[in-house]
């Protein structure tokens, strides 16, 4: 949906239309929902947090000023109410590992990329997303499945361009090396054909 | 160094953000470096597997969660009014000392007018008013609706109360003919009712 399009939606929030609340909820909400989930990891939450991100649009619609995409704003207000929830969770380590996974195997050559690239599966790249640290997960989500460009990745995580660069860098060599990994126990790990 | 700025710009060649200029140059590049082709096909690869990764939901997931917390959100009276006087560009001490004077001039006024219906606090404890033209729909409101939002609820339907409460909760609203269906699809629409239906007349008790 365009600004232009939000613009006018928001205008009529703003007079408290609930229809064009309803209008503007259904062209983000599944958006808003994949960034959060991904974030997440719960079902629930992320529902719980897209509907808290929807209701602070209702409440207050004049904030979006037009300076960014709406969902690119929209998804900066999902962060901040996923990240109140992400951090009252109690912690674990499941990305431990992976700061060591990172250096383990350097070979990059075609043919290894190949065979990733063939034989990756959802399971395997959910698993090792899943192990990645919050903001290398999230960067790897607003680039591959926002489609969010250098500039807006960094609008989204209020960080200089240059660190979005190095998170996407490291990002995808640990979740490169995790495949990879996978793909050597093919037969013991899901998420790989062997 | 090449391959160090075909790294950097791969990414957002994969996903379409990428300017033409650049754009331009990573084909360059995987025209003369075949073999990157595999690391392109392996990006490609991981963001098809991302979106893969992401549950199919319909659009209105937590809609109706959105919507009943929106419709309990009323704004408070104070932010009503301030709003309302705010499209006149007055100022809130303006717009309170206004509004003052209309409250104690109204109350005024209204005791004079309604001294003979003091009993009408409360629309749900009275008998409806009978009107024997046009189609009735039946609705069960819901415990906790409002005098003030049924009131409203009736006038956006063009309805009027003409039977109920029966025992059950029965109320009886008379809306303009060939409106029915769609007075009845708005009635159950909204929070505060419970049921609404297309009724064939006031049981006699009622």
């Amino acid at each position: 949906m365009e600004n232009e399009r939000v613009s006018k939606l928001l205008e009529r929030i703003a007079k408290q239309d609930q229809a064009a609340f309803q209008e503007l909820y259904k062209a983000f909400s599944r958006k808003v929902f994949a960034y959060v989930l991904n974030q997440l990891k719960d079902q629930a939450k992320a529902e719980e947090v897209l509907v808290d991100t929807m209701y602070e649009v209702w409440r207050n619609p004049t904030r979006f000023r037009g300076e960014s995409a709406f969902s690119t704003w929209l998804i900066g207000i999902a962060r901040n109410k996923a990240l109140l929830v992400y951090r009252s969770r109690r912690p674990d380590e499941d990305h431990a590992d992976l700061d060591d996974i990172a250096d383990i195997i350097p070979d990059e050559g075609p043919d290894g990329y190949a065979r990733l690239a063939e034989q990756q599966r959802r399971e395997g790249v959910q698993l090792c997303m899943g192990k990645l640290t919050e903001e290398h997960r999230e960067c790897l989500h607003l680039v591959f499945y926002e489609g969010m460009s250098l500039a807006e990745v960094a609008a989204v995580q209020r960080c200089p361009e240059n660190t979005v660069k190095t998170r996407l860098f490291h990002a995808r060599q640990k979740i490169k090396n995790c495949l990879r990994l996978l793909l050597e126990r093919a037969g013991s790990a899901p998420g790989v054909e062997s | 160094m090449n391959n160090e700025r075909f790294a950097e710009l791969l990414p957002w060649y994969v996903n379409g953000s990428i300017d033409a200029a650049d754009r331009a140059w990573v084909d360059s590049y995987l025209s003369e470096h075949p073999d990157a082709r595999a690391e392109l096909a392996w990006y490609q690869s991981l963001q098809t597997r991302i979106h893969e990764t992401v549950p199919a939901v319909p659009a209105t997931i937590g809609l109706s969660r959105a919507m009943n917390r929106i419709r309990g959100d009323r704004p408070s009276l104070a932010e009503r009014i301030s709003a309302f006087f705010g499209n006149f560009g007055m100022r809130p001490s303006m717009a309170l000392g206004l509004v003052a004077i209309i409250f104690v001039q109204g109350g005024v006024i209204a005791k004079m007018m309604t001294q003979a219906h003091e009993d009408e606090v409360e629309m749900r404890a009275l008998r409806a008013k009978t009107v024997e033209e046009g189609p009735l729909v039946k609705v069960n409101f819901a415990p906790d609706a409002r005098e003030s939002d049924i009131r409203l609820l009736l006038v956006s339907v063009q309805g009027t109360l003409t039977g109920g409460p029966g025992q059950l909760g029965d109320y009886y609203v008379r809306v303009p003919a060939g409106k029915e269906a769609q007075a009845a699809a708005k009635l159950k629409g909204k929070s505060i009712v419970q049921a609404a239906e297309l009724a064939p007349g006031i049981p006699p008790h009622d």
